[in-house]
């Protein structure tokens, strides 16, 4: 049996606010992409959240390995060593772009403002980089001076994702990243995404409601009820034969 | 040798159960489902890959480096041996919307394929060139399957799993497919049970099939309208064994349906159901 | 109102001084302070004279410029000021002063070892022109998280920003820990700042915060690695209509019917030292 890596990143029984995350414990691997679906409510973005090492859950752990044997407990860490360590391993793509870029600055800013935060001095280097991402992920260069508010949906979730890989993170956090894009912006996120996660080897922790972004593009899924991790599963035994109640109503409400 | 083991394999819906199935494919088998509509035979393959939990029985996988009962796998595990050791090609394609057929190969195939792997596996599978960068969900019903078959084989399974392959993709592949399969066989040590394919098409073969250095195993499903295709796919052979309808329980190997024994190769399986 | 040296109460004093203390012992972090009320309103440079009149003694010597000038209101109402509450001698000189409260410019001629010069500062963060929370930016220097600063500059580089750094109050970083506002001199002066032999104390009353240089310490202007910190001082030709100095920096004087326009020294001493120069040439 080919040997298992160690997991990259490890929820040990983390619970939030009493009744919005119970006891959920999941581990994800390097080049992994594991999806989270569930009900809206069922605590997939609370989760997420706590997982990125922006949210302290009430109770348990998350572990961020830092090599083959030591892992390091985000929130034990105080936060001057968290924010640059979760700066660095991470990057996080909202579902509203809103959240996470900087309106007031262009597009291109936007890209090189996570490489500045990663200690990036040099001014060639990090154009080349946004350059380099706009080609990525299918953005015009001759918009690369523009607000990141005129943007169209599609757009502005490319120009977030660029913003989230352009330090070669070790994992992509995702909110509900195509919700609110029209089908075929839809469709093309998910072809990036996946070509991305191939060519980087990033792994990636996706929240979604939709069933079918799950099965496009999760190598994993976790079903997620009130709370409770009730199923896990690949993404073909999900849509086949789910076992928990919550994840066949999911699969039976699939359009 | 055993490469994989089915002992009381079962899957209960309700009150109404499929299974329980047992039976052993060697190394250099080909297995064949066949069975009515309805019977159960592509839960038997879901069972195997995982894509269905059993209910009951077991399922060992032996690769001769290593064996695993594969019901009683976690998920992550799972999926790390269907990525390295089982293929599965099951009737329809999912694929995220755009993605062009040559590049789902790239992206699926084996560490180490080269382009020109890939290229010569869409043309050993009648794949019109002009297509293989047109997005695959817009493919023709017989395109999207056979290419369903390269993205299986790429991966260079032990074990191949085809669902259901249409008559009509199984023409298609026949000329190509058959003898590919022959090479692996004979490229690989340990299956030495008698090949006897013409010497020259072997070789014509060998030469044009370097793609896949593991020979893999197949568990075919199938219905019965599609046997007289599957005669013709020279890869069967004649050794198999029946199951009884519904008890899924083997009955003989080399034994029954004496006529089709010239017509089906030495090393097939039948699983009827 | 009791009349008490230097208008403010000893204890007002004492507690600025402490503040002092810190800051010169962690160059360039923003101390909290108690910013005591002056009879005068915030931003007509309250921080620096609660400085001013914190550290002041009968010996000193004060000088007071307003945009490199002696003869301006605020130079001319705040030297005023302490003569009469705290009967100091006052000197238009650098060389002469012992304690110098400037606003908006550097003094041109050289400081000297023993030296203290004050400056008036509205906004003592340069980081709240990013981030609205005081409480984020204080985050941020506490991890010394500059990212944004740059981003900034990478903004008014690509000629994309909404947001360009204007040619003034251009932040530093000092001793490559903390990012500093140099109050808002011109960009070119903040050169003057790093390395002074002179100990430099900023006071922002409005924000409550003071923050300090020590002598000699390094001050750098921030720029990419790959593009060095430029002046921004132009070089067109103008000279100043006294002196017919073209390398001071100028103020714009007025703007002529014919479309051109006159500049004069914003240096006031410097301008009457090259004037008497050239007067006994």
């Amino acid at each position: 049996m080919p040997d298992l890596p160690q997991p990259l990143l490890t929820l040990d029984g983390i619970s939030f606010g009493g009744r919005i995350v119970r006891g959920a414990s999941l581990s994800l691997y390097p080049g992994e992409v594991l999806c989270l679906v569930g009900k809206s409510g069922a605590g997939k973005s609370t989760l997420l959240r706590t997982a990125a090492g922006c949210l302290p859950p009430t109770k348990g752990r998350v572990l961020l390995s830092v090599d083959d044997r030591a892992s390091l407990s985000l929130y034990d860490l105080p936060e001057q060593a968290l924010v640059p360590l979760r700066r660095r391993r991470f990057g996080f793509v909202a579902q509203d772009a809103r959240e996470t870029l900087d309106l007031a600055a262009s597009a291109a800013a936007n890209i090189a403002q996570t490489l500045f935060d990663n200690g990036e001095r040099h001014f060639g280097r990090a154009l080349e980089a946004a350059r380099h991402w706009f080609a990525a992920l299918d953005l015009d260069e001759a918009r690369m001076r523009d607000l990141p508010g005129v943007f169209s949906g599609g757009m502005q979730q490319r120009l977030q994702i660029a913003r989230a890989l352009v330090h070669e993170p070790d994992i992509l956090f995702l909110d509900e990243p195509t919700t609110g894009l029209d089908t075929s912006a839809q469709a093309r996120l998910l072809r990036l995404l996946s070509e991305l996660q191939r060519r980087t080897g990033v792994a990636m922790l996706l929240v979604t409601h939709d069933l079918r972004i799950a099965r496009l593009l999760a190598h994993r899924v976790i079903v997620l009820h009130e709370g409770r991790i009730v199923e896990e599963a690949p993404p073909d035994r999900l849509v086949t034969d789910p076992c928990h109640p919550a994840s066949r109503d999911l699969v039976a409400s699939m359009i | 040798m055993t490469i994989l083991c089915v002992e009381g394999l079962a899957k209960r819906y309700g009150d109404r159960t499929i299974g329980p199935a047992t039976f052993t494919l060697t190394a250099g088998e080909v297995g064949l489902v066949v069975g009515g509509s309805g019977s159960g035979k592509s839960t038997l393959l879901d069972l195997i890959y995982g894509t269905r939990v059993a209910s009951a029985g077991t399922a060992i996988l032996d690769t001769g480096g290593w064996r695993r009962d594969l019901l009683t796998l976690s998920v992550v595990e799972l999926i790390s041996i269907r990525r390295s050791t089982i293929g599965y090609c099951t009737q329809f394609l999912t694929a995220i919307p755009g993605k062009s057929g040559r590049d789902l190969a790239r992206e699926t195939a084996a560490p180490g394929t080269c382009l020109t792997e890939i290229e010569g596996l869409f043309e050993q599978l009648a794949l019109p060139p002009h297509i293989w960068d047109l997005p695959a969900v817009t493919w023709s019903g017989g395109e999207k399957q056979r290419l369903n078959i390269a993205l299986a084989a790429l991966r260079r399974p032990r074990i191949l799993l085809l669902d259901e392959p249409s008559p009509r993709s199984i023409d298609r592949c026949t000329p190509s497919f058959g003898p590919s399969c022959l090479t692996w066989r004979k490229r690989a040590p340990r299956c030495s049970s008698a090949c006897t394919k013409p010497r020259t098409a072997s070789q014509r073969q060998g030469q044009r099939s370097h793609w896949i250095q593991q020979k893999p195993n197949y568990l075919l499903n199938t219905s019965r309208s599609t046997l007289p295709s599957l005669r013709r796919l020279r890869m069967l052979r004649n050794t198999y064994f029946t199951i009884k309808k519904n008890g899924l329980s083997e009955l003989a190997r080399n034994a029954h349906a004496k006529s089709q024994r010239p017509s089906f190769g030495a090393g097939t399986v039948m699983l009827h159901f | 109102m009791t009349e008490t040296f230097a208008y403010l109460d000893e204890d007002s004093k004492r507690s600025v001084r402490r503040t002092i203390l810190k800051a010169l012992a962690v160059p360039g972090y923003q101390v909290p302070f108690i910013a005591p009320e002056m009879p005068i309103a915030y931003g007509w440079g309250v921080g620096g004279m609660v400085v001013t009149a914190s550290l002041i003694g009968e010996d000193d010597r004060l000088k007071v410029t307003d945009h490199g000038s002696d003869e301006t209101v605020n130079a001319v109402n705040i030297r005023a000021f302490f003569t009469r509450t705290a009967f100091v001698a006052t000197t238009t000189l650098t060389r002469e002063a012992t304690l110098i409260q400037v606003r908006q410019r550097v003094p041109e001629a050289m400081l000297a070892e023993g030296q203290v010069v004050v400056y008036q500062v509205p906004r003592p963060d340069p980081l709240r022109a990013f981030v609205s929370s005081a409480g984020e930016a204080a985050r941020m220097h506490a991890a010394a998280d500059y990212g944004r600063v740059y981003t900034r500059l990478f903004e008014e580089r690509t000629g994309s920003g909404s947001i360009a750094q204007p040619g003034y109050d251009y932040p530093a970083m000092v001793v490559g820990r903390y990012l500093m506002s140099p109050s808002p001199i011109p960009k070119r002066d903040n050169a003057r700042l790093d390395n002074s032999p002179a100990i430099q104390i900023f006071g922002a009353a409005r924000e409550r915060r003071l923050y300090a240089l020590p002598p000699y310490t390094r001050v750098e202007s921030i720029a990419f690695e790959d593009v060095p910190f430029d002046p921004g001082y132009p070089s067109d030709g103008r000279r100043c209509v006294i002196c017919g100095c073209t390398t001071s920096h100028l103020d714009h004087l007025l703007l002529k019917d014919d479309g051109t326009s006159e500049w004069v020294c914003s240096d006031t001493e410097c301008c009457a030292e090259r004037m008497e120069e050239a007067a006994s040439a």
